[in-house]
C-alpha cells in the first residue's frame, strides 16, 4: 500500500502548495506560504519524496499557468530534502524543530534561489521585498549580495510561519489518520 | 523543441540580438494564431519588468554614465535581462497555448509512469480542492470569520481556512490511494509503448536546432 500513498500524497502537497498561496492572498497576506504542500508531503513521507513534491510542483505550476516558477523548483526541492531529514531525526510535533526548519531554510533558500533570480529577473521580485533590495543596491553592496540579503527577512517569516502551520496540522490529524502515517 | 529554443535565448549576450529574437518570437506566434493569447498571458509580467528597468537604471552599483538621474549601465543591464526574459517567457507560454494539459500528462508518463500518475491525480484533486476552498471559505465567514485589515487577524483566517482543506485533502488522499492499492496499481501495467516521432515533430525539431545554430552563429560573429 506504500506506494499509492506516495504517489496520492505528493499530488496532494503540489495540489496544497497551490491553494496555500491562493488562501493567502484572498485574505491579503504579505507573504507567499506556497511551501506547506511540500512541507507537509516531506513530513510524512521523507525527504526525497517531499522535494519531488517541491519540484514537481514548481514544474506543473510553470506547465499549466506560471512558466517563471519553473527554475524555482529548485528551491521547494531544497525545501522538502531540509523538512524531511528534521522531521525524521526529531518528528515534526514539538515547537523546537519548525523553529530550526525555518532558520535553516531563512539563510539555503535565499542560497538556492538568489542565483536564479539574478539571472532571470536581475535580482527583482516585483514585490515589498525590492524596497530592501534598493537600498542595499544604493549602498553599492552589489547585485548579488543585495539580492541575497533583501531575500533573508521575507524567507524568515514565510518559512517559519509555513513550518509552525505544517506542525499544526499534524497535532490536528485525528489519531485514526496518525496511525496511518506511521505506517507510510 | 521549446528547449532548444530556450537554450537558443540563454547563450545570447547582447540586448540588440535579444531584440531581434524577440521580434522573430512574436512575428512566428502572429504566423501561428497564438500571439494574441501569448501578449495575454505575458501581461502580469508588465509589473515585474518596470520594477527591474527602475530599480537597475536608478541603483545600480555599475552606472557610471547619467543621463538626468538614469544610468546608462544599469538601464542597459536590465534591459537586457527584461529581452531575455520576454523571450523566455514568450517560448513557454506558447508552449503552453499550443498544447493541451493530456500532452503534457503524456510526456510525464514517458519519462515514469509514476510521474504520469501524480500529474493526472493533481489535475484530478485540484478542481475538487479548490471547490472546498470555496465552500470552507463560505462556511468560516458565516461563522464570523472577519477578514481586517490587523496581520494576526488575517493569520487567524488564514488557519481557519486551510487547515480543514488540509485535513479533508490529506483524508481524500489516503482514500484515493486505497483505491490505487485495490486496482491492483503498477507502473509496469500501465506503462505506454514509445511511439515513434511525427513527421511534424521532426520538423519542429529541426526548424529549432536551425534557430539555435543561427543565434550562435550571430553570437559568435558579434565578438
Amino acid at each position: 500500500m506504500n506506494k499509492p500513498v506516495k504517489l496520492a500524497i505528493i499530488s496532494t502537497g503540489i495540489a496544497i502548495n497551490i491553494i496555500g498561496s491562493m488562501v493567502s492572498s484572498t485574505v491579503k497576506l504579505p507573504i507567499f506560504l506556497d511551501s506547506i504542500g511540500t512541507m507537509l508531503a516531506a513530513v510524512l513521507l521523507g525527504p526525497w519524496p517531499g522535494a519531488l513534491t517541491g519540484l514537481l510542483g514548481n514544474i506543473i505550476q510553470g506547465v499549466l499557468t506560471d512558466p517563471a516558477s519553473i527554475p524555482f523548483g529548485v528551491v521547494n526541492a531544497v525545501i522538502g530534502l531540509v523538512v524531511g531529514y528534521l522531521s525524521l531525526k526529531r518528528g515534526f510535533e514539538d515547537y523546537v524543530t519548525p523553529l530550526l526548519a525555518g532558520l535553516i531554510l531563512a539563510i539555503l533558500c535565499p542560497v538556492v534561489g538568489t542565483p536564479i533570480a539574478v539571472y532571470l529577473f536581475g535580482g527583482v521580485t516585483g514585490g515589498g521585498v525590492d524596497i530592501l533590495y534598493a537600498i542595499f543596491l544604493k549602498k553599492e553592496m552589489g547585485i548579488f549580495t543585495s539580492a541575497f540579503l533583501a531575500r533573508i527577512p521575507a524567507n524568515l517569516v514565510d518559512k517559519l510561519l509555513s513550518a509552525y502551520m505544517v506542525m499544526l496540522v499534524i497535532r490536528k490529524f485525528p489519531p485514526a489518520m496518525k496511525m496511518k502515517r506511521a505506517s507510510v | 523543441m521549446a528547449i532548444i529554443a530556450l537554450l537558443a535565448v540563454t547563450i545570447i549576450p547582447t540586448w540588440k540580438q535579444l531584440a531581434a529574437n524577440l521580434v522573430a518570437l512574436l512575428i512566428f506566434a502572429t504566423f501561428t494564431g497564438v500571439f494574441k493569447e501569448v501578449v495575454k498571458r505575458l501581461w502580469p509580467c508588465a509589473s515585474l519588468l518596470a520594477a527591474m528597468l527602475i530599480i537597475h537604471s536608478l541603483f545600480n552599483p555599475a552606472n557610471r554614465h547619467y543621463w538626468w538621474v538614469f544610468g546608462l549601465e544599469g538601464t542597459l543591464y536590465a534591459l537586457r535581462l527584461a529581452l531575455r526574459l520576454l523571450c523566455i517567457l514568450i517560448i513557454l507560454h506558447y508552449l503552453i497555448s499550443t498544447t493541451p494539459p493530456f500532452e503534457f500528462v503524456k510526456l510525464f508518463n514517458k519519462i515514469h509512469p509514476d510521474l504520469g500518475m501524480i500529474v493526472s491525480m493533481f489535475l484530478a484533486i485540484m478542481p475538487a480542492l479548490q471547490k472546498q476552498f470555496i465552500t470552507t471559505l463560505e462556511i468560516q465567514e458565516v461563522r464570523g470569520l472577519i477578514k481586517t485589515n490587523s496581520l494576526p487577524a488575517r493569520l487567524r483566517a488564514y488557519l481557519a481556512v486551510l487547515v480543514p482543506i488540509v485535513i479533508h485533502s490529506i483524508n481524500h488522499a489516503y482514500s484515493l490511494a486505497q483505491l490505487l492499492y485495490l486496482r491492483g496499481y503498477s507502473w509496469r501495467h500501465i506503462g505506454l509503448a514509445r511511439e515513434p516521432a511525427k513527421r511534424s515533430e521532426k520538423v519542429a525539431i529541426g526548424l529549432s536546432a536551425v534557430y539555435l545554430l543561427a543565434n550562435v552563429l550571430v553570437a559568435y560573429r558579434w565578438y
